[in-house]
């Protein structure tokens, strides 16, 4: 009980400084967030043409979301040094498997008669893409996007081990310090973030779902 | 309108889907393809809109060869029913009925007032136009599958069963429908069904395939009463013929008086436009050779006459 008296007076006195860090954190994350789901977003649509090359994609995606983050940010340390430059190539890298691989299930899954309906009716391959099989592949891919900024949000949080900022700057000043009041709040903080865009992209989803099925 | 010339198809080597097939669809035909599962039917409806391309032979659109035509414009130019319907699930009727005019960008003013003119082409009031295609029912998609290909007012629509998935009751009243569409806009019509009576209320002329080969091709009068090929023969029989019965109106038929008590008898006659098959039948329920028929007024204009039948020339 005492513990969480004085994690609230830290919050309530130190609250100019988390909310520096949250800002912080989420810009971090949203720029992370950003990139992933144009590049995750534009390789699934290129792969969906040729199962050849999303067999390779998505296998080597596989592998890289396999390798530990703690090993993933120190590799990039060694190459583009610390810094929140860093943190964000690794969040990409993590993040691209769940936004291209459902991108690209959602556009091969979507039935092929529909897609022959539109073809038939003299759909340029543009058109049957943004009219057709995007919005019919769009609730897949939501869902995957909702997955990876998730994830995104989490990880941000290890990002400042390697110097960026963020809420992780919290979580290890209290772990180096011993403060435990200051690493809790920090996770808090972090899970209370992810939670919320969890919530918006699924209310989205939902709006998106009613109509396809 | 649309030419085949020594055309042949085939998915995989040595497996002909269609061979050396030639057909000639002259503007404003209703053309009825009906053969068994599996002869070639969708195959072909997709080579006259450059779906499929033929291994050999040529194929011949509004006097120009398919090869001639870019791809996405001799598409737009023919209206197509696919076999399953394949509406659009995220897109309203609305919108469903107006891709084709969509494709074309046409501003959405127009777009809108198309569709309502759609809706009520094929008998489905306004209300619906806001709807998905969830919300409706087997028969209302295949209106709106219809509607759909008729958007853009092409000259040539291609319909794959549109009505399959739906009950005979429905089916009847949307035969008469299409009869209807096809009679006030002057198109050219190929339509695939699996059904002889549908073949036969519908078609200005119907080519029987199997395995890829015209069998038999001709008016419902060929078709039912001077087959030339045993499966042809087969194939229609009795059914065409008893479907012939159930379509031909005594209209048709109808002969002069020729004195007879039951001729005059009103409470025998039958309607000019109810099929043979009625007039038939009443003349066999009362022991008669012929029976008055009346006008849609009710006045008497002449006779049904059992002997007159066999001396029509079919
Ligand atoms: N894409 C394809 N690849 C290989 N074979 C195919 C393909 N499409 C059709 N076929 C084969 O070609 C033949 C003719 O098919 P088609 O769809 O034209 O038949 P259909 O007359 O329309 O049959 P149904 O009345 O059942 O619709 C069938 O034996 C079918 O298995
Ligand atoms: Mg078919």
């Amino acid at each position: 009980m005492e513990f969480f008296t004085s994690l609230g007076n830290l919050l309530l006195t130190r609250s100019d400084f988390f909310i520096e860090l949250m800002v912080q954190h989420l810009l971090l994350s949203f720029t992370a967030i950003i990139i992933i789901t144009v590049v995750g977003i534009t390789t699934g649509i290129l792969i969906a043409k040729s199962p050849k090359a999303a067999s390779v994609v998505i296998g080597l995606t596989n592998v890289l979301y396999t390798i530990p983050s703690i090993a993933m940010f120190g590799f990039f340390v060694s190459i583009t040094g610390i810094g929140n430059t860093t943190a964000i190539i690794a969040l990409v890298i993590y993040g691209l498997l769940p936004v291209i691989r459902n991108t690209y299930v959602g556009l091969t899954e979507v039935d092929s008669q529909i897609m022959e309906a539109a073809v038939g009716m003299g759909s340029t391959p543009w058109q049957l893409l943004s009219k057709i099989q995007f919005p019919l592949a769009l609730p897949v891919i939501i869902a995957g996007i909702r997955n990876m900024v998730v994830m995104t949000i989490a990880l941000a949080g290890i990002a400042s081990f390697i110097g960026a900022g963020g809420l992780g700057v919290a979580i290890w000043r209290g772990i180096t310090t011993n403060f435990d009041e200051m690493t809790v709040a920090g996770s808090l903080l972090v899970a209370l973030l992810a939670f919320i865009a969890d919530g918006i992209l699924g209310m989205i989803e939902k709006r998106l779902l009613r109509r396809t099925k | 309108m649309i030419q085949f010339r020594d055309v042949s198809q085939q998915y995989e080597a040595g497996k002909p889907i269609i061979q050396n097939l030639s057909l000639n669809i002259e503007a404003g035909e209703f053309v009825v393809l009906i053969g068994p599962s599996g002869c070639g039917k969708t195959t072909l409806l997709k080579m006259m809109n450059g779906l499929i391309a033929p291994n050999s032979g040529e194929i011949i659109i509004k006097g120009k060869t398919i090869k001639d035509w870019d791809p996405i414009v001799l598409k737009r130019n023919i209206g197509y029913v696919i076999q399953q319907v394949g509406l659009f699930p995220h897109l309203s009727i609305e919108k469903n009925m107006a891709y084709p005019l969509d494709l074309q960008k046409t501003a959405a003013a127009q777009k809108q007032e198309r569709a309502r003119e759609l809706i009520h082409l094929v008998g489905l009031d306004e209300s619906y136009l806001k709807k998905y295609p969830n919300e409706l029912s087997g028969g209302q998609k295949q209106r709106v599958g219809m509607a759909r290909a008729l958007a853009a007012d092409p000259e040539i629509i291609l319909m794959d069963e549109p009505l399959g998935a739906v009950d005979q009751i429905n089916r009847a009243v949307l035969q008469d429908e299409i009869i209807r569409i096809y009679q006030s806009l002057h198109k050219t019509i190929v339509f695939v069904t699996h059904d002889i009576e549908e073949a036969i209320k519908l078609g200005t002329k119907i080519v029987v395939l199997n395995q890829g080969e015209i069998m038999e091709i001709g008016t419902r009068d060929d078709i039912v009463f001077h087959s030339k090929s045993d499966f042809a023969e087969a194939f229609i029989g009795n059914k065409g013929f008893l479907s012939y019965l159930n379509i031909v109106k005594i209209k048709q038929v109808i002969c002069p008086f020729n004195g007879s008590a039951a001729e005059k008898d009103i409470t025998l006659a039958v309607n000019e436009a109810d099929p043979l098959i009625v007039g038939i039948r009443r003349c066999l329920e009362n022991g008669v050779n012929k029976i008055g028929v009346r006008n849609a007024n009710g006045t008497l204009i002449g006779a049904f006459d059992l002997g007159c039948l066999s001396r029509l020339k079919f």
